[in-house]
C-alpha cells in the first residue's frame, strides 16, 4: 500500500507519542526495541507502543534534527541503531512537555465539570 | 539544516533502504527472544514476533515515508513510466514533440530577442550607471545641441560629477578589402573611452591623450573584437596596418569580446581617436564642414558619463544646473539658456536627444512576446486535445489503480510528469531551433548590412528559465485538465464499459473535447488572421513603389572622400562623369543625386515660406511650418533621369547644378506646396529653411514642383520633398541616376562594366561602391530584405498554425466521434441506415466548428481594429485568408466527424455496442 496520508494519524496521539520518546531518550541513548520496552516498563505495562508507530516516529523526528542515530553494540553484541537527544531535541521535550500539562489540565478540568 | 540532512538521506537512499531492513530485523530478533525468554517456542516466537511486528513492508513504507523518501520514489517511478510510454508510440511522440518545439522554439526565439534588447545587462562593468548627457536649449521645448571639445573638457575637469566621461560620434569610412572599398560605421571616440565602460581590450592599448587632441591625426585606430576575427584573429596584428579611406592606420588594440558600444545589437567595425576626427568623417555625419572639431564653435561630440557609485542621476541636477550657469555665465554668447541633462542610454540609437527607446521598445516587445504566446497557447491546445484523445483508451488502466486504492492525486501527478516530460523534449527541441533559426536571421542580416551584429544565440540562464517557464507553462494548459479529468473517473463505470455513458437527447454537449476544439479553432484564427496583416502590410511595403519605376534605369553610388580626394577635385569628378555620361548615345539622361529611396541615409529640414523665421513651438509652427522635409540636393534632369515629368515650373539646369554657394534656387513636391501655398502655384515664389536650426535661414526661388516621392518603405505617403542644385549642398558621397536607351533588362546589365571604367578614366582612386540596376537595388536592398524574412516568417506562422489547428481539430473530433461508437452500433442494429447515422453525427460536429469558428471571427476582427495603427495599409478584414482559412478549418473538422463515423457504421452493431 503507497504510504498512507500523514494527517491520518491524530494529531494529539502523534505528538503524545514524541514527547514519550523524546523524554524515553533523556534518560539515555536507546535503540528502537528499548525505547518501547522502557515505555512498557516505565507505564507498568499500561502504554505499548505499536511498532508500526514507533519506527515511523522515530525516523520522522530524525528527519527533524531533534534526535541523532548511530550504530552500536547492543547489550547482546548485536549491531542496533541508538537514538539519543539532540539539543534541539531537549528544547523540543520541553515545549511537548509544557504543552501536555496544559492538555492534560484542559481534559480534567472538563472530566470533572459537574 | 534540515533541508541539508533531506538532502543527504535523498542522495543516500541506498544506504538508507539498508538500515531500515537492518534496524526492522534487529527488532524483530529482540521481540523474538524475549517472547522465548517468556516461554514461547523459539519458530513460534520468531513467526508471532514478525505477526506482532505488523505488515513489516508496510512499516518500512511508513518510515521511508517519514524519512521523505517516497515523494522521490514515485517521480522515478513517474518518469521511468513516462519515458517507456512514450517510446512505444513513437508517431504519437513524434508529432508532439514536433508541436511543442514549434510553439517554445519561437517563443525562445523572440525570448532571446527580448532578452538582448532589455534584459540582458550591458556587455560591460563599469562600477556606476553610464547615462547619456545632453545640452538642451531651455528656450525651446525640444531642441538638443551636440557639445564642443572645449565643452567636453570642461565637464570632464568637474570631477564632481561624473566619475569618468567620454565623448564619441560616428563615421562612415572605407575599408580597404582586397580591391573592393567596404563602407562600415567607425565610432570615433575620445583615450578614455573603454575606460569609462570598463571593458578591457583584448589586445594592444586604448588611445592616449595625444592621439586625442583635435586636429593631432594620429593615424591609429584599434579593431572590433568581429573585425579582429575576420582578420584572422592572431594576437600579432598589432602593428599592422590596415587602409581607411585608402589611408594607412596602425592596428593598435583590439575590443573586448562581445563590447559593441552603447548599442543593443549593433558593433562598429572599429574605433578611431577623435585627432582624426577632421579628416575622417564625410559630409554626412559631419556637424559643421567649415570648421574643425579643435574649434569652439564646432559642436560635434556626443557624451557619456559614468556616474560616481552610488549616485543616481536625479541626485546630479542641482550640480549640473549650477554647472550649466557657470558655464553660461563664462561663455555666453555658446552657452546661454542651456542646461546640461542626464538621460538614459539608448539602446537603439546614438542622437543628440535624449532616447525615447522606451516606449517603442515597450511597444515592439509586447507585440511579439504576444503573438508568440499565442503560438504556444495554440500548439498547447493541440496537444491538450491529443493528450484527451489518448486518454480515452487508458480509462480502464486508470480505473484499476483508482479502484485498488491510488489516490487521484497520484494519478494526476503521474499525469503531470508524462506531460512534462513531453514538454521538456519538445523544448530542448525548441530551443535548437529558436537558437539555429536567430543564428540565420544574424547570418543573413550581417552580409548585407555595414556594420557587425552582436547578438549572442547560444542562450544565458535567463532563457533557459524562460525555456523552462514556456515547457511548465504548456504542461499545465495541455496536461491539467485532462489529468483532472482522467483522474476524476468512476472507476466502477469504467471498468464496466461505459454502461453508463449512453446516448443522450442532447445533440450538443458542452464538454471538454468541443470545449477544446472550439478554442483551437478560435485562437487558430485569430493567428492566421493577425499573420496575414502583417503578410498584406509587409508585401505592400516590399512592393517598395517610391513614385517612379524601379525597373528600369541605372545608379551608381560612389564617394570620392574615401579615396582620399578633396571637395574640390570631388566635384570635378562628378562634373566629369556627368557629362561623360550625358555624352554616351546608350544614355537618355543622366543625373545625380544625394540620397536614393529606401536608402539609409537622409536629411531632414523644416520647411517654411519666406518670411520671420518660425520655429518649432512657436504659434505659427502648426500651420506654417513643415517639419522633418526631405533635402535632397540634385542635378539637372533630376526627375527626367528617373522617367517623372515635374508639374509645373522646370528642372534644374547644369549652371544650377554646378554653382556652388548656398542654394539661390528649389524645387518643391506636390505636397510641400501645398501646405504652403495651397492651391495658388508655387512656381515664382520664396521658401526658407535654417540650416541645422540655427542660424540665418537660407530664402530660395521655387523654379518648380515635382510629384511626391516615397522614401521611407513604411510611410503611407509620400514624405514632403524639397530638393536643391547639388553644387549649393555638394556632398561627396552621392548617386548617380543614368537613364538607358537600352530596350532590355540584360542590355542595361552589360552596361554596368562601361559605366564603371568611365568613371576609373576619369579618376582611378575614386572607390565605386555600388553599380547597378535599380531593379538589382530593389531585391538587394537591406531593408526589403529585412521586410520580405518577416513577410515570408508570417506566412510560415500562418501556414503552421494552420496545420496544427488542422490536426488538431482533426483529432479531438475524431476521438468525440469515437466515443459514440455504441449509439451508432444500436441505431444500426435498430434499422437506421449507414448514411442517416453519418449525417447525424456529422451535422452535429458542425454545431462545435461554426461556434468556434464564430467566436474566433469576433476575436479577428477585434484584434485587427487593435493593430491597425501597427500595419501599413492594415485592414481590419482580410477577406482573401480568412476565407481560407475558415474553408481549410471547417474541412478538417468535417472530415475527422465523417470519416469516423462512417468507419463505425461498417463495423458489426454488436461489437460496436460492446465497446
Amino acid at each position: 500500500m503507497a504510504g498512507k496520508p500523514r494527517n491520518e494519524k491524530n494529531d494529539l496521539l502523534q505528538g503524545t507519542l514524541d514527547l514519550l520518546i523524546l523524554k524515553t531518550l533523556a534518560l539515555g541513548p536507546q535503540h528502537g526495541w528499548g525505547i518501547s520496552l522502557r515505555i512498557r516498563q516505565i507505564s507498568e505495562d499500561v502504554l505499548q507502543v505499536n511498532q508500526g508507530s514507533l519506527y515511523p516516529a522515530l525516523h520522522r523526528l530524525e528527519e527533524q534534527g531533534w534526535v541523532a542515530a548511530e550504530w552500536g553494540l547492543s547489550d547482546a553484541n548485536r549491531q542496533a541503531k541508538f537514538y539519543k537527544l539532540t539539543r534541539a531535541g531537549e528544547k523540543q521535550l520541553q515545549r511537548e512537555t509544557e504543552a501536555w500539562a496544559q492538555v492534560s489540565l484542559a481534559v480534567s478540568k472538563i472530566v470533572q465539570a459537574t | 539544516m534540515r533541508f541539508l540532512r533531506r538532502l543527504k538521506t535523498l542522495l543516500q537512499r541506498n544506504r538508507v533502504d539498508d538500515e531500515i531492513r537492518r534496524e526492522m530485523a534487529f527488532h524483530v530478533e529482540m521481540e523474538a527472544a524475549e517472547r522465548a525468554r517468556r516461554g514461547e517456542q523459539a519458530g513460534d516466537a520468531h513467526r508471532i514476533a514478525r505477526a506482532d511486528f505488523g505488515a513489516v513492508a508496510a512499516v518500512r513504507e511508513d518510515v521511508r515515508d517519514a524519512r521523505g523518501l517516497t515523494f522521490w520514489d514515485h517521480l522515478v517511478q513517474d518518469v521511468r513510466f513516462g519515458v517507456r510510454l512514450l517510446g512505444r508510440q513513437p508517431g504519437f511522440t513524434a508529432v508532439a514533440v514536433t508541436i511543442l518545439a514549434l510553439g517554445i522554439g519561437v517563443n525562445t526565439a523572440v525570448f532571446s530577442i527580448v532578452n538582448t534588447l532589455v534584459l540582458k545587462p550591458r556587455p560591460w562593468h563599469a562600477e556606476g550607471e553610464i547615462v547619456g548627457v545632453h545640452s538642451k536649449d531651455t528656450s525651446l521645448p525640444d531642441s538638443y545641441r551636440a557639445f564642443s571639445y572645449a565643452d567636453y573638457l570642461e565637464l570632464r575637469g568637474r570631477t564632481d560629477l561624473f566619475s569618468s566621461l567620454t565623448a564619441h560620434n560616428m563615421a562612415l569610412v572605407g575599408v580597404a578589402d582586397g580591391d573592393r572599398t567596404r563602407r562600415v560605421i567607425a565610432d570615433i571616440v575620445t583615450a578614455n573611452y573603454f575606460d569609462t565602460f570598463g571593458s578591457p581590450l583584448t589586445a594592444g592599448r586604448a588611445f592616449t591623450i595625444e592621439e586625442e587632441r583635435p586636429g593631432a591625426e594620429i593615424p591609429v585606430t584599434i579593431l572590433s573584437y568581429p573585425a579582429w576575427q575576420r582578420m584572422g584573429g592572431r594576437t600579432d596584428i598589432i602593428g599592422q596596418t590596415i587602409r581607411l579611406n585608402t589611408r594607412p592606420f596602425q592596428i593598435v588594440g583590439v575590443a573586448g569580446r562581445g563590447f559593441g558600444g552603447s548599442l543593443a545589437f549593433v558593433t562598429p567595425e572599429l574605433w578611431l581617436p577623435t585627432g582624426v576626427y577632421d579628416t575622417i568623417t564625410n559630409d554626412f555625419f559631419r556637424g559643421d564642414p567649415s570648421t574643425n572639431l579643435g574649434d569652439s564653435s564646432n559642436y560635434s561630440l556626443i557624451l557619456m558619463a559614468r556616474l560616481p557609485v552610488g549616485r543616481t542621476a536625479a541626485a546630479l541636477e542641482p550640480a549640473l544646473e549650477v554647472a550649466s550657469a557657470s558655464m553660461a555665465k563664462a561663455n555666453p554668447a555658446a552657452n546661454a539658456h542651456r542646461l546640461i541633462t542626464l538621460a538614459p542610454l539608448g539602446r537603439m540609437s546614438i542622437s543628440t536627444k535624449p532616447s525615447t527607446d522606451i516606449a517603442a521598445i515597450a511597444g515592439l516587445t509586447v507585440a511579439l512576446l504576444s503573438m508568440a504566446a499565442v503560438v504556444l497557447l495554440v500548439a498547447s491546445f493541440n496537444l491538450a486535445n491529443m493528450l484527451l484523445a489518448r486518454s480515452g483508451s487508458r480509462r480502464k488502466e486508470f480505473a484499476i489503480r483508482l479502484a485498488i486504492g491510488g489516490s487521484r492525486g497520484r494519478v494526476v501527478r503521474q499525469l503531470m510528469t508524462e506531460g512534462l516530460i513531453l514538454a521538456l523534449v519538445g523544448g530542448a527541441a525548441g530551443l535548437a531551433i529558436a537558437i539555429w533559426s536567430t543564428q540565420l536571421l544574424v547570418a543573413t542580416l550581417s552580409r548585407v548590412a555595414p556594420v557587425s551584429f552582436t547578438f549572442e544565440a547560444m542562450p544565458d540562464w535567463r532563457i533557459l528559465s524562460a525555456m523552462i517557464g514556456y515547457c511548465t507553462l504548456s504542461t499545465v494548459v495541455f496536461g491539467l485538465l485532462p489529468a483532472r479529468r482522467l483522474a476524476g473517473t468512476d472507476p466502477g463505470l469504467a471498468l464496466k464499459g461505459n454502461a453508463g455513458e449512453l446516448v443522450t437527447g442532447r445533440r450538443f454537449r458542452l464538454g471538454l473535447p468541443n470545449l477544446f476544439v472550439m478554442g483551437q479553432l478560435a485562437l487558430s484564427l485569430v493567428l492566421i488572421s493577425v499573420a496575414a496583416l502583417f503578410l498584406r502590410g509587409a508585401t505592400e511595403a516590399a512592393k517598395a513603389d517610391p513614385g517612379f519605376s524601379l525597373d528600369r534605369g541605372i545608379m551608381v553610388q560612389m564617394d570620392p572622400s574615401l579615396g582620399g580626394l578633396t571637395a574640390a577635385r570631388s566635384r570635378e569628378v562628378y562634373q566629369l562623369a556627368l557629362d561623360r555620361l550625358r555624352a554616351r548615345p546608350d544614355v537618355a539622361a543622366a543625373s545625380v543625386a544625394s540620397i536614393i529611396p529606401f536608402g539609409d541615409l537622409e536629411d531632414d529640414v523644416d520647411m517654411q515660406r519666406a518670411g520671420a523665421p518660425i520655429r518649432r513651438g512657436d504659434a505659427n509652427a502648426a500651420t506654417d511650418l513643415v517639419e522633418d522635409s526631405t533635402l535632397t540636393s540634385i542635378g539637372a534632369g533630376y526627375f527626367d533621369a528617373l522617367g517623372l515629368t515635374v508639374r509645373s515650373g522646370r528642372e534644374f539646369t547644369e549652371d544650377e547644378e554646378r554653382a556652388s554657394g548656398p542654394p539661390r534656387v528649389a524645387i518643391i513636391d506636390l505636397g510641400l506646396a501645398e501646405r504652403l501655398f495651397g492651391t495658388a502655384s508655387a512656381v515664382g515664389r520664396q521658401v526658407q529653411y535654417a540650416p541645422r536650426g540655427e542660424g540665418e535661414p537660407i530664402v530660395m526661388t521655387v523654379v518648380g514642383v515635382a510629384p511626391g516621392i516615397r522614401q521611407n518603405m513604411f510611410a503611407t505617403s509620400p514624405e514632403p520633398h524639397v530638393y536643391v542644385p547639388f553644387g549649393s549642398a555638394f556632398v561627396s558621397g552621392a548617386i548617380l541616376h543614368v537613364r538607358t536607351r537600352a530596350t532590355s533588362a540584360a542590355a542595361e546589365q552589360s552596361m554596368l562594366p562601361g559605366i564603371r571604367q568611365l568613371i576609373a578614366d576619369i579618376d582611378a582612386r575614386v572607390p565605386v561602391l555600388e553599380a547597378q540596376t535599380l531593379a538589382s537595388y530593389r531585391d538587394r536592398n537591406l531593408l526589403l530584405g529585412v521586410v520580405r524574412a518577416g513577410a515570408a516568417t508570417f506566412t510560415v506562422f500562418g501556414v503552421v498554425a494552420l496545420l496544427m489547428a488542422a490536426v488538431g481539430v482533426y483529432g479531438v473530433k475524431a476521438y468525440v466521434v469515437s466515443r459514440r461508437t455504441r449509439e451508432i452500433g444500436i441505431r444500426v442494429a435498430l434499422g437506421a441506415t449507414a448514411r442517416r447515422v453519418v449525417w447525424i453525427i456529422v451535422r452535429d460536429g458542425l454545431t462545435a466548428s461554426v461556434v468556434g469558428l464564430g467566436v474566433g471571427l469576433v476575436l479577428s476582427a477585434l484584434v485587427g481594429i487593435a493593430m491597425r495603427s501597427l500595419t501599413y495599409q492594415g485592414r481590419a478584414a482580410d477577406a482573401a485568408v480568412l476565407t481560407v482559412a475558415l474553408v481549410v478549418l471547417t474541412s478538417s473538422a468535417l472530415l475527422a466527424s465523417w470519416l469516423p463515423a462512417r468507419r463505425a457504421t461498417k463495423i458489426e452493431p454488436l461489437r460496436a455496442i460492446r465497446e
